[in-house]
């Protein structure tokens, strides 16, 4: 029986890993005092934050800096969701949120698409509604009935924090809308289609070089028609985004004498604007300026 | 409780790990030791195929593909007897025509509907309740199969021209094994995904060659190896975030590694072979023609 000893050997091996690895297990600092809510990406989980205050713990899925529409959870991810008693998403960019939320079908987890209805636009499925104040507005009152329903001890405090943050957002909504009033010119010009509903609740249009999903590589067709209408339109500024490659959004500019300028659409905030102290609507601020100078010059 | 265990889903994956774990090399001891350790491989892509079919008519994965390993492993089996010297050359063809058709069938389904990643690398969000309990019963039967005709079997393994001499029923357990090993390929696939599924019959029997010294040692210690890389492999692969698919082959690859040093390490100790170089015939005192 000499294979014995490897045998006890491995065995031994195993004990031990064992116990490092249940070791590992104690950590989860979670409050148990406060409402579990996940939110799929950062949007999301700002206003799932501001309507909660300090009533709720945010876990939010989709890393800083990283795509929703490529992201895709881990076990791991799951596992954290699956703490959640509450889970929000935008619907749409969250393919898999479907299959996380059977694959969790124990948990009785209350999913809450704050997007949900708001999607179509010119035919098309459209899931950037976060970026048009007018459709965030909606989405942080969907958030806030979900989040009463769920704790019923704190609907008071939700409801009056939720109201101070649509008024912020009403706020946003009226700059635009004087912005898009008195602007010169209807067009602007992004890389990735992430702008329609915001162009089409503000009375803007949208040209854009990607379509609506942010990978879908543009043909020398559609961008030989995007760089003849710029110059028609006469548009100074061709928007990239922060998280897709600038490459195309920079070509479009050189070919028309056209400047560069960031849209952030919002799917993300990175650890370095978290470090300045952006948000969502600090971004949006910054937004609508940059749309402003686009459709004056 | 264990983080990595606090989630249903997971409690499944592990369970359904666990259960592949033992009945993968179970069944891959006798493929192994036959020279088929490529057969896992081909009805992975046959699998594939399935899947891809399955998705069209909007049948569900595990059935699809089930009902596809199963008709290329009779199939596999019916010319393997017929051309018994091109085994390999036969078993590429199936092989090819499996991916063959899996290419077509992705190409003709436009609305997508499943998840291509997940049928080809594994998910491990993906085992449902059924599949576990399904999982569990072929368990069940692959032990109850080696358990009842384990005599039978092992003769088959080293001699089959021998065996059916001797008037053992050699096409029905042969049709036997194929079927297991198809339903084996096709319940899998949740775990380590269709193109890694093979590996889970190879690499633990790999290593149980090189430290076992009898042919029931092999199978013992081969479930023993695959408990083992599929229990590290699940684990690392939930804690530094990586897909379990690959970590666990790669932790079976380890395995391998480590099992070989022990192994010639013995090997060296061990009198001269005499005609037969493989060390079960000895112990099972069995004439092996090699």
């Amino acid at each position: 029986m000499k294979y014995s000893m490897t045998m006890k050997a491995l065995l031994l091996f195993l004990l031990i890993i064992m116990n490092i690895v249940a070791g590992c297990g104690g950590k989860q600092g979670a409050d148990k005092s406060k409402l579990q809510v996940a939110a799929s990406f950062y949007p999301m989980a700002e206003f799932v934050q501001a309507v909660g205050g300090t009533n709720v713990q945010v876990t939010t899925l989709v890393p800083d800096g990283a795509e929703p529409h490529d992201w895709e959870p881990s076990p791991k991810d799951l596992t954290r969701l699956g703490r959640a008693q509450v889970f929000v998403y935008n619907g749409l960019v969250e393919p898999w949120a479907e299959q996380a939320l059977e694959a969790l079908s124990e948990r009785k987890i209350i999913p809450v698409e704050a997007g949900r209805a708001l999607f179509a636009r010119g035919g098309k499925q459209d899931p950037h509604v976060w970026v048009s104040p007018k459709k965030a507005i909606v989405e942080v009152q969907r958030i806030t009935e979900a989040l009463c329903e769920a704790d019923a001890k704190h609907v008071d405090e939700y409801k009056a924090n939720s109201r101070t943050y649509i008024a912020k957002l009403e706020q946003l909504d009226k700059q635009l809308t004087e912005v898009a009033q008195k602007a010169p010119k209807r067009v602007f010009v992004t890389a990735h289609a992430a702008f329609g509903h915001l162009a089409e609740d503000y009375g803007l249009r949208q040209l854009s070089v990607a379509g609506i999903s942010a990978e879908a590589e543009p043909t020398p067709g559609d961008l030989q028609r995007l760089i003849t209408t710029v110059k028609r339109e006469k548009v100074r500024y061709v928007f990239f985004e922060t998280l897709t490659d600038p490459k195309i959004a920079k070509l479009v500019a050189q070919e028309t004498g056209a400047q560069t300028a960031v849209l952030d659409p919002l799917e993300g905030l990175d650890e370095e604007g978290r470090k300045q102290g952006l948000n969502y609507l600090k971004i949006m601020e910054q937004n609508i300026v940059n749309l402003q100078k686009a459709l004056n010059e | 409780m264990l983080e990595m265990l606090e989630m249903e889903f997971m409690q499944r994956a592990w369970l359904a790990g666990l259960i592949m774990a033992v009945i993968c090399p179970l069944i891959g001891s006798f493929l192994v030791l036959r020279r088929q350790s490529l057969i896992g491989d081909g009805l992975g892509h046959i699998a594939f195929a399935g899947v891809a079919g399955g998705a069209l008519w909007g049948a569900s994965p595990v059935l699809s593909a089930a009902a596809a390993t199963i008709l290329g492993a009779l199939a596999i089996e019916k010319v393997r007897t017929k051309l018994s010297d091109a085994a390999d050359m036969v078993l590429a063809i199936f092989f090819y025509s499996g991916m063959g058709l899996a290419v077509i069938f992705t190409g003709l389904n436009k609305d997508g509907g499943f998840n291509l990643g997940s049928i080809l690398f594994g998910s491990l969000m993906m085992v449902s309740s059924k599949d576990l309990l399904i999982v569990a019963a072929l368990g069940l039967c692959t032990v109850l199969f080696v358990v009842l005709f384990y005599r039978p079997l092992q003769y088959l393994t080293f001699d089959e021209k021998s065996a059916k001499v001797a008037g053992l029923p050699v096409e029905r357990l042969n049709l036997l094994l194929a079927l297991l090993t198809a339903l084996t390929v096709a319940l899998s696939m949740r775990i380590v995904g269709l193109l890694l599924v093979s590996a889970m019959m190879v690499i633990p029997v790999a290593c149980a060659l090189q430290t076992a010294r009898s042919f029931r040692g092999t199978i013992m210690q081969s479930m023993l190896y695959g408990l083992v890389t599929v229990f590290f492999g699940l684990t690392i692969s939930y804690y530094v975030n990586l897909a379990p698919g690959g970590t666990i082959v790669l932790t079976g690859t380890l395995f391998f590694l480590l099992s070989c040093l022990v192994g010639t390490g013995r090997k060296a100790q061990q009198p001269a072979p005499g005609h037969c170089h493989c060390h079960i015939c000895e112990e099972e005192g069995k004439e092996h023609a090699s």
